[in-house]
């Protein structure tokens, strides 16, 4: 791998020094971040202060393109790592990097490899900073396009399982996939004008780890196929994959040597001032890592994508977030959008928009095979696909009004009712079962002139209380935000989260949290002091546990 | 395009190799027949024969000493004889076994001639000798007699330890009663078919316990009388060997994962079936069970259990 990274980087720097010298273009383009935290011990909240005081997390990317030739690289430093990131990162070094060429036939790279297979139900390698995750597969990808409309891609190689002391920690396990996609319209020239126009895809992705167990034999290679289908006909849309997973017994499923399944369906119907959106999913067994023994976000090979909103108000966002089981769900969603027409009563000048939105997640229905004890298979139960128990895990109505007034005032108001099973999407130590929440929040934008504009929210949410009347987790909760711009560079906020409702009194604190930040070009510098509580992080039902802190963060990103 | 949909194929067949595994035990991995039920099928065995086990009472935690030993060893006899003084200290909280091995697994203290002809090693005792021996880093197990008090390390980073310490080492254990987890066993044998059936709950007090844990249920034989090298190099050709380490009941050296797949209402149960080999049975026999620490090794309970 040392090798590869030298050639590849001494590749970029010698084609770029050439094409400098040359005048023959190539473009480089590429973004950096670097966040800085200086925290301080707060007690009260739980924020403790790091032996270092001073912690700091930098990236930056760098790519490459000259014709056909592609590579790219990046240079990462966790020194330390920010608080609340994992611990998978440590040091100075390369964190990726790649070379590659293009054509309209074939695709080839070799190195760091990010990709994604159909909705990534089978395969997706991604990088998600924010997050802290990085699964990139080290080793070779080819894409072929073999005639319009048809895309066959074949990937090989280990994942980034961490980062230690500046260097890449690979996983023990290798991933091995191919997929293909053809696209009906494009590659049959008699459909080419139908309205109907419909994708086909199908994968095959396999991993192979060496038996490490002595009192189970193992399957070394474990494979996971499927297949999928995209329709589109004038305003409806309709999409569906399944992926069934053979045994792959792990830390997630006890080692059980059931066969997985995954499937997904999404539908749609779009016209002017309507949407309407309904999604699907059920699975089962289909935790699929390149290292049977890990557990956590750590080298999964797929990705299930979430069944619920992504929320962006603090409150609803990150006290009760729900992350995706892989282990077993079967979830729903649906969202309607409408827009009330302008010049109407409702609707007034500038027209009003209604969006409604319900998601809900259920464990599957397991039915127990092989009770007897003294049974080998090890084959624990059977269930079959979107077959749901009563077992609630997720469920979110959620409503919002926005409604722009004048040219210069707008208002939305959203309403949440959640309910999140905190046996299963484990977010607090504080609370068993199911926790209900109810939360109003209310934002309004004001634009004083061309170039100062003011913005404000009030958030509140209300956790019910135990059936014994106590107050569960950590109560009630408000929160207010008053944001200040002055374009086109700067802007002040200052957010104030309340837990007025904590059953301690002296944990009823105000998390006080300021931040100016400056915009030039492409260069953005923020500064942020105070108080964070702990909560989970989440991006699309992947979530990460960050601890409460107190203290100064400097960031600085500029792309390029 | 069709040559493209070969190629495809092509390339899916070699690298579409999955493996269906139809039995997941390993061979030495025993689950049992109930072929060794003489009275009726598994359903009679679970309606006739399966136990209740009620509340576990015990409060104490036991104490397990290993003890690296061998037949040509010439100070191994005396290191014996300070185990089972150990033992008959504190009746009921100390279980001896007696492995015989040294730290390359079967050496010259273990070998078999005309003069030692019994053989006392077995695979079990032969992995567990060159893991604490020869593969654990540091280890001090560098020949016989040695030990392992409950596999505890006493700060010098490996659980074995010389038999001049073995006492003082059960002494802190006994004393400080530090009780993480709880057993208990019942059984039924049958001699016609030589079927041991065995039935074990564990019970993990200390929540804080979060590296895996594993049962393990070795087969122990009480007394055999074969010759034994004494101190001063003579031979004693009527000496008694005790509780020596037989054979794995599941076949397994480090036992059986403490997962949900066993758990039922927060213990954990493990059922076997055991054919007990020829020329063994339950008058001269006994039960080792205990729970390891499968990162550290330390033993956080044993029982001695006969059946």
């Amino acid at each position: 791998m040392k090798k590869l990274a030298i050639v590849g980087l001494s590749s970029l720097l010698s084609t770029a020094v050439f094409a400098q010298n040359n005048n023959i273009g190539g473009t480089i383009t590429g973004n950096m971040e670097s966040t800085f935290q200086y925290l301080n011990e707060d007690s009260l909240i739980g924020a403790n202060q790091p032996a270092e005081k001073g912690l700091l997390n930098s990236y930056m990317n760098v790519f490459y393109r000259n014709g056909n030739f592609k590579a790219g690289m990046r240079i990462e430093s966790y020194l330390p790592r920010i608080q609340g990131y994992p611990n998978q990162f440590d040091g100075t070094g390369l964190g990726m990097r790649y070379i590659g060429y293009e054509n309209d036939f074939i695709d080839v790279t070799l190195g760091s490899i990010y990709e994604q297979f159909g909705s990534g139900m089978i395969l997706r390698a991604y990088e998600d900073r924010a997050l802290g995750y990085d699964n990139f597969l080290d080793g070779a990808r080819v894409i072929v396009r073999p005639f319009p409309g048809m895309k066959i891609k074949g990937v090989y190689g280990y994942q980034r399982f961490s980062f230690q002391s500046g260097r890449v920690v690979h996983s023990d396990g290798i991933v091995r996939g191919f997929d293909g996609e053809l696209n009906l319209n494009t590659a049959i020239e008699s459909l080419k004008s139908k309205k109907l126009k419909v994708t086909l895809g199908g994968s095959f992705v396999s991993k192979y780890q060496k038996d490490d167990r002595d009192d189970l034999i193992l399957p070394e290679n474990v494979g996971s196929y499927g297949g999928r289908i995209k329709l589109r006909y004038k305003r409806f849309t309709l999409d569906g994959e399944y992926i069934q997973k053979e045994q792959d017994p792990s830390a997630d499923n006890n080692f059980n040597y059931n066969y997985g399944h995954a499937a997904l369906i999404n539908a749609g119907y779009t016209q002017k001032g309507l949407g309407i959106l309904f999604s699907a999913k059920s699975v089962d067994n289909m935790s699929y890592r390149s290292d049977r023994n890990k557990t956590l976000q750590d080298l999964l090979i797929n990705y299930l994508p979430s069944m619920n909103k992504v929320h962006t108000y603090n409150l609803v966002a990150t006290l009760y977030p729900y992350a995706t089981q892989p282990v077993g769900e079967i979830a729903y969603q649906t969202e309607i959008l409408y827009t009330i027409k302008r010049g109407s009563k409702l609707g007034g000048k500038y027209g009003t928009s209604l969006n409604a939105n319900f998601s809900t997640a259920y464990g599957p229905k397991r039915n127990a095979v092989n009770q007897d004890f003294s049974d080998t298979t090890r084959v624990m139960y059977e269930t079959g696909v979107f077959e749901m128990s009563d077992s609630l895990y997720w469920r979110d109505l959620n409503f919002n009004v926005y409604k722009k007034f004048n040219r210069n005032f707008n208002m939305k108001l959203s309403y949440f009712n959640i309910t999140l099973n905190n046996d299963v999407a484990k977010v607090t130590d504080n609370a068993k079962g199911l926790i209900h929440t109810n939360i109003g929040v209310a934002e309004v934008n004001y634009k004083i002139s061309t170039k100062h504009s003011i913005r404000g929210e009030l958030q509140a949410l209300f956790v019910k209380p135990k059936e014994d009347g106590s107050i569960n987790d950590n109560g009630n909760w408000a929160t207010a935000v008053i944001e200040y711009n002055i374009s086109p560079g700067w802007f002040f906020s200052i957010m104030d989260q309340y837990n007025y409702g904590n059953p301690s009194e002296d944990l009823r604190v105000h998390y006080i949290y300021g931040a100016v930040g400056y915009i030039h070009d492409a260069t953005r510098i923020t500064a942020g002091y105070g108080r964070q509580r702990a909560g989970l992080f989440c991006v699309g039902g992947v979530c990460r546990f960050v601890p409460a802190s107190n203290g100064l963060t400097l960031s600085i990103t500029q792309s390029f | 395009m069709k040559k493209y949909l070969f190629g495809l194929l092509a390339f899916g067949l070699v690298i579409a190799s999955c493996d269906k595994v139809e039995d997941p035990y390993p061979a030495g991995v025993s689950q049992g027949s109930y072929d060794l039920y003489p009275d009726g099928d598994s359903a009679h065995y679970a309606t006739n024969a399966w136990p209740t086990f009620t509340t576990n009472t015990n409060a104490n935690r036991n104490v397990l000493i290993e003890d690296y030993t061998g037949h040509q060893c010439t100070f191994c006899a005396p290191a014996a004889d300070a185990a089972e003084a150990i033992k008959n200290s504190n009746p009921g909280r100390v279980v001896v076994m007696a492995v015989h091995a040294g730290p390359n697994g079967v050496g010259s203290f273990q070998v078999t001639n005309s003069t030692y002809s019994t053989v006392f090693y077995n695979n079990i005792t032969e992995t567990l000798g060159q893991y604490f021996g020869n593969d654990w880093a540091g280890s001090l197990f560098t020949g016989n007699p040695f030990g392992a008090i409950s596999r505890k390390d006493n700060g010098n980073g490996t659980p074995m330890e010389g038999p001049s310490t073995w006492a003082n080492s059960a002494a802190s254990i006994l004393s400080t009663n530090d009780h993480k987890v709880n057993i208990q066993a019942a059984s039924n044998f049958y001699p016609s078919t030589s079927g041991l059936f065995l039935h074990t709950e564990v019970d993990v007090l200390d929540q804080n316990l979060t590296n895996e844990l594993r049962v393990v249920a070795y087969l122990v034989e009480n007394e055999l009388e074969a010759p034994q090298k004494m101190t001063d190099n003579s031979t004693n050709y009527t000496y008694v060997h005790h509780d020596i380490l037989r054979a794995s009941i599941d076949g397994t050296v480090w036992g059986q994962i403490l997962d949900a797949e066993h758990e039922e209402n927060g213990k954990f149960y493990f059922n076997y079936i055991y054919e007990m080999p020829s020329g063994y049975d339950n008058t001269n026999s006994h039960l080792v069970i205990f729970v390891r620490d499968a990162v550290t090794e330390e033993v956080y309970q044993v029982i001695k259990h006969e059946f």
